[in-house]
Formats: structure tokens, C-alpha cells, sequence
């Protein structure tokens, strides 16, 4: 009784996991084990997620609540967008051993689930099929985001240009 | 005043928050080492289940299986190699009591009794007597003395106090128990841990995990990997030269190879006392210290770089002297775990000196 309700929670936190953008055509057994690598952080709101500049070592899903992400400006916050349930930030932690670009900030009590770059490697490595699914879904990311800041370059320009007509 | 009531507070909550870690350790003091030699046998286990999880078996069945298999070798090496091994040691230890006998007791034993060592150390022994610098005959009649007193109290100190060997048993009965549980659950454990720590500190947590995980595993395998291959070549060594108890000094000279720049002696030492106690020609000591010179080039040249493929990046002169000190506070496990844990604080100290700044810490 007792292990057929956990192995029934257990479930339904796969299931749960395949909402997520990210983790998109993964199959039952990668999740699996995505989920046993997975840590589960709270935060209250207003509390700081990282700020720019931090070292990133992991990636975060945001499982609950709203996370704002934002670039200190000489003090002045110029929100970049709002992570809500389903969606992940810092992915660049899983790819590139650097520094935040960004900051992140809990705007209500969230709930946040982390993975380190460290266990997506050895997730990669013994799942290679579900690996390249997932990269394939970071690359998509990357590049959608790469093509908006081209689209707010070009639309920048053309203010610029049209003031100085 | 608001600070007194912190304090007081900050008292209130800390002291019993101790005292209960300080219970709680004392009450389960008697079972970490076996938590400790449990998580040391997950950390070399771990690749191997792991390898064997990737194709396709579901994670309990792959610790069972490399279970299986080390059981299997186990078996199979200790019917090849207890038979002669046994042998070796029980002629050692008639050869040790004939000594003894020739001269009735030990304590009346000479060392002018044994008739090489005369004919070899003569001029050294007479120069002794003389000068009496020192008392060569003494000092190896102290050795003997020791070495004939823990050989004949080793099997009644086995038999005599049960309560250890029970000991000995729950502890070779738990260790792969908990390492069951250690290799299946690792995640499970690790996710209770993070929970405890505070959001502020996780990343930086991360990555002290990581490095320390790394310094582990690297240490522990190539100590495994390497005591292994050396043994097996010193023995093989040994054989082919001649040397007496040919099994015996390889094992030895596996262990002690462990150790940096002092090691490699330790195999000489057992190969030099063996060939003395035979009675075999004197010519096969240099012989024997060629052979084991030919294991020690060939290991530092071909296995340690690949072994130890991130090894510790210390100065020769450091880790000779962290060898001396692990020697001089902690005897032999102190001389075979100061490197790696000299190794893995400076890591550490130098994890938290760059990190701490960059997550705004201090």
C-alpha cells in the first residue's frame, strides 16, 4: 500500500516532468533518472537566485512560482523576462564553465528544481540517445534567443536611424 | 542590548543543537568506520556499475552483478594463490623459530649464530664490538625478538579474543551491505544533503562536491589499479629472478608502492629480509633490487601517467615531506593518506579563496 502510493508519486513526477520545455521528447527512462538528478530548492520571495557575474554551475527549472531575470544597470534593474512554471534558465551553466550574464531574482515563494553541469555530462555520457535530445533542445533555446536579440539589434538601429532623420 | 538578546538567543537554539550533534556522533561513533570503508567501496565500485548500467540493466542488478563477478575472482584468485602463499608463509615462519631454536631461547640468540650474516657482516660486526658505537647484535636481536613475538601471538590473539573477529566479520559484512546501499541510493542521499543547505551557499556547495569528487575518485581507483599491477609485476618479477618467497615481497611491494618515494623500498626491504632468511647466495639481492628497480621504471614510466592521469600537482619536495609528517603523526596509513589529503585541503583552500568573493560571500 505504502510503496504503491510512493511508486505512484513517483510516477506522476515523471509525468510531470515531460511539461517542461526543455526536457521535450525525452522518453520515460531518461526522465527517470533526470529526476533522481534533480535538487529541489525553495526560495522566498524576494530572495536572490544568483546575480551576474556569479560562477554557474547549474541550470534551473522553475517547478513553481515566478522568477525575474534582470541586468544591474548602474542600479537600475532592465528586466530581460519573467521564468514561470515549465520554464528553465541558466542553461548556459550546462554548456559554457563561466560566469552569470544575467541575474535572477524571486519575484513570489518559488520552488526551483537544479541540475549541475556536472551530472548532465554523466547524463549525456550514459544516455547518449537521450543526450542528443536534450542538447538538441538547448541549441533550439540558444538560437531563439540569439534571433530575438538580433531582431531587438535591428529595431534598435531603426529607432536610432529615425531619430536622426 | 539587542545584540546581548541575539547572543542569548543565538546560545539558546546552538548549545543543544551541539550537544545533540555531540550525542549523536558519540552514539554512532562505533559504526563510521564502517560508513567510511563503505562509501571508499561504493567510490571504487561506482565505475564499474556504472559501465555495466549502461547497457541496459536496471541499477540493482548491476551492483549485484559486479558483486558476482568480484566474488568470482575472489574465489578463483584465492584457490590459484592462498595454496602457495600459505606455504611461503608457514616456511617463514619454521625458518623464523629455527633460528630461535638453534640458540635454544631468543633472548640468547646471536647474530654471529647465523652463519652468512657472520661471514658478510664480520668486519662491521667486530668494528661494533669495539667501538661499541652501538650494539649491532642488540638491535637485531630486538627485531627478531619482535617479529618471533607477533608471529607466535598472532593466532591466539585471532582465536583468543572472538569478540574481535566478530568485529572484524560484521565490518566485512557491512562494508559491501552499506555499499549497496551507498551505490544504489547515491542520489537519494545526495538530494537529503543539498536540502540542508541554505540557498546562498548551494552553488558554491556544488562545486566544493564536485572537486572533492573528483580528487577522491582519482586517488582512490589509481591507489587500487596501481597496488594491483605493481603487485602482479613484482611477483612475477620475483619469480623469474628467484627470489624466495616470491608472492609474499610482490604483495608487499604492491601496498607499499602506494606510497610516494618511500614505497618503492618497502618492496627491496621484504626482498633483502626474505633472501636473508633463506639462505639463499647473497648475489640474488642485487639481482632482486634490478628486478624491482625494472617494475618501478616500468610503472612510472607507462601505468602511473595513465593511472593517475590528473594526479596530484604538488612539488616532489611537498610531497616528500607530507609523506614524512602522515609518517611521523599517523604511522603507515598516515604516510599512505597525507598526500591525497594534503592534496584535497589545498583544493579546497583554494576553491573557497576564489569562490567565496565571486558568489559575494565575504
Amino acid at each position: 500500500m505504502n510503496k504503491k502510493e510512493k511508486v505512484k508519486k513517483i510516477d506522476e513526477e515523471i509525468e510531470e516532468l515531460k511539461n517542461y520545455k526543455l526536457l521535450n521528447g525525452l522518453k520515460t527512462k531518461g526522465l527517470k533518472q533526470i529526476r533522481n538528478l534533480l535538487l529541489k530548492r525553495e526560495f522566498k520571495k524576494g530572495e536572490q537566485v544568483f546575480r551576474a557575474n556569479y560562477p554557474q554551475v547549474v541550470l534551473f527549472f522553475v517547478a513553481e512560482g515566478d522568477i525575474k531575470i534582470y541586468l544591474d544597470n548602474d542600479g537600475e534593474e532592465l528586466v530581460l523576462t519573467h521564468k514561470v512554471k515549465y520554464e528553465h534558465f541558466g542553461e548556459m551553466a550546462l554548456i559554457l564553465e563561466s560566469t552569470r550574464t544575467a541575474s535572477a531574482r524571486a519575484e513570489e515563494d518559488s520552488t526551483l528544481l537544479a541540475m549541475t553541469s556536472k551530472d548532465f555530462e554523466d547524463f549525456i555520457n550514459k544516455n547518449p540517445s537521450s543526450g542528443i535530445i536534450l542538447l538538441k533542445n538547448i541549441g533550439r533555446f540558444l538560437s531563439e534567443m540569439l534571433r530575438k536579440n538580433n531582431e531587438m539589434m535591428k529595431n534598435l538601429q531603426n529607432k536610432n536611424n529615425e531619430k536622426e532623420v | 542590548m539587542k545584540k546581548k538578546y541575539n547572543l542569548s538567543r543565538i546560545l539558546l537554539i546552538n548549545i543543544p543543537l551541539l550537544l545533540l550533534v555531540v550525542i549523536t556522533f558519540l552514539f554512532y561513533q562505533s559504526v563510521i568506520w564502517m560508513v567510511l570503508g563503505a562509501i571508499i567501496f561504493s567510490y571504487i565500485l561506482k565505475p564499474a556499475v556504472d559501465f555495466i548500467e549502461k547497457y541496459g540493466f536496471v541499477r540493482w542488478a548491476a551492483i549485484l552483478l559486479v558483486y558476482l563477478i568480484i566474488a568470482g575472482l575472489l574465489t578463483a584468485g584465492a584457490l590459484i594463490i592462498v595454496p602457495v602463499f600459505s606455504s611461503q608463509v608457514q616456511d617463514m615462519g619454521t625458518k623464523l623459530t629455527d633460528i630461535a631454536s638453534k640458540s635454544g631461547s631468543i633472548g640468547e640468540f646471536q647474530i654471529t649464530d647465523v652463519e652468512f650474516i657472520w661471514t658478510i657482516f664480520k668486519p662491521l660486526i667486530e668494528f661494533t664490538e669495539k667501538t661499541s658505537l652501538f650494539d649491532l647484535n642488540k638491535l637485531f636481536q630486538d627485531f627478531l625478538y619482535y617479529l618471533q613475538k607477533a608471529a607466535t601471538e598472532l593466532p591466539q590473539k585471532l582465536s583468543g579474543y572472538a569478540g574481535k573477529m566478530f568485529n572484524l566479520f560484521t565490518f566485512l559484512f557491512m562494508v559491501p551491505t552499506l555499499g549497496y546501499f551507498f551505490l544504489k541510493d547515491r542520489e537519494k542521499f545526495r538530494q537529503y544533503i543539498y536540502k540542508l543547505i541554505p540557498n546562498k551557499y548551494f552553488e558554491l556547495t556544488v562545486i566544493i562536491a564536485e572537486r572533492t569528487d573528483r580528487v577522491l575518485k582519482t586517488f582512490f581507483r589509481a591507489m587500487m589499479v596501481e597496488m594491483l599491477i605493481v603487485a602482479v609485476m613484482s611477483s612475477i618479477a620475483m619469480i623469474i629472478v628467484g627470489v624466495p618467497y616470491s608472492i609474499i615481497v610482490g604483495l608487499l611491494a604492491g601496498v607499499g608502492n602506494v606510497i610516494p618515494y618511500l614505497g618503492p623500498l618497502v618492496g627491496i626491504v621484504a626482498a633483502i629480509i626474505s633472501i636473508l632468511l633463506s639462505g639463499s647466495p647473497l648475489v640474488l639481492i642485487l639481482s632482486a633490487i634490478i628486478a624491482l628497480q625494472i617494475v618501478q621504471f616500468l610503472e612510472n614510466r607507462f601505468i602511473y601517467p595513465f593511472v593517475m592521469a590528473k594526479s596530484m600537482e604538488m612539488h616532489p619536495m611537498i610531497i616528500l615531506l607530507t609523506v614524512l609528517a602522515g609518517g611521523y603523526t599517523m604511522g603507515f596509513l598516515g604516510m599512505l593518506f597525507a598526500v591525497p589529503l594534503v592534496f584535497l585541503i589545498k583544493e579546497l583552500v583554494t576553491i573557497l579563496v576564489d569562490n567565496l568573493q565571486k558568489f559575494e560571500i565575504v
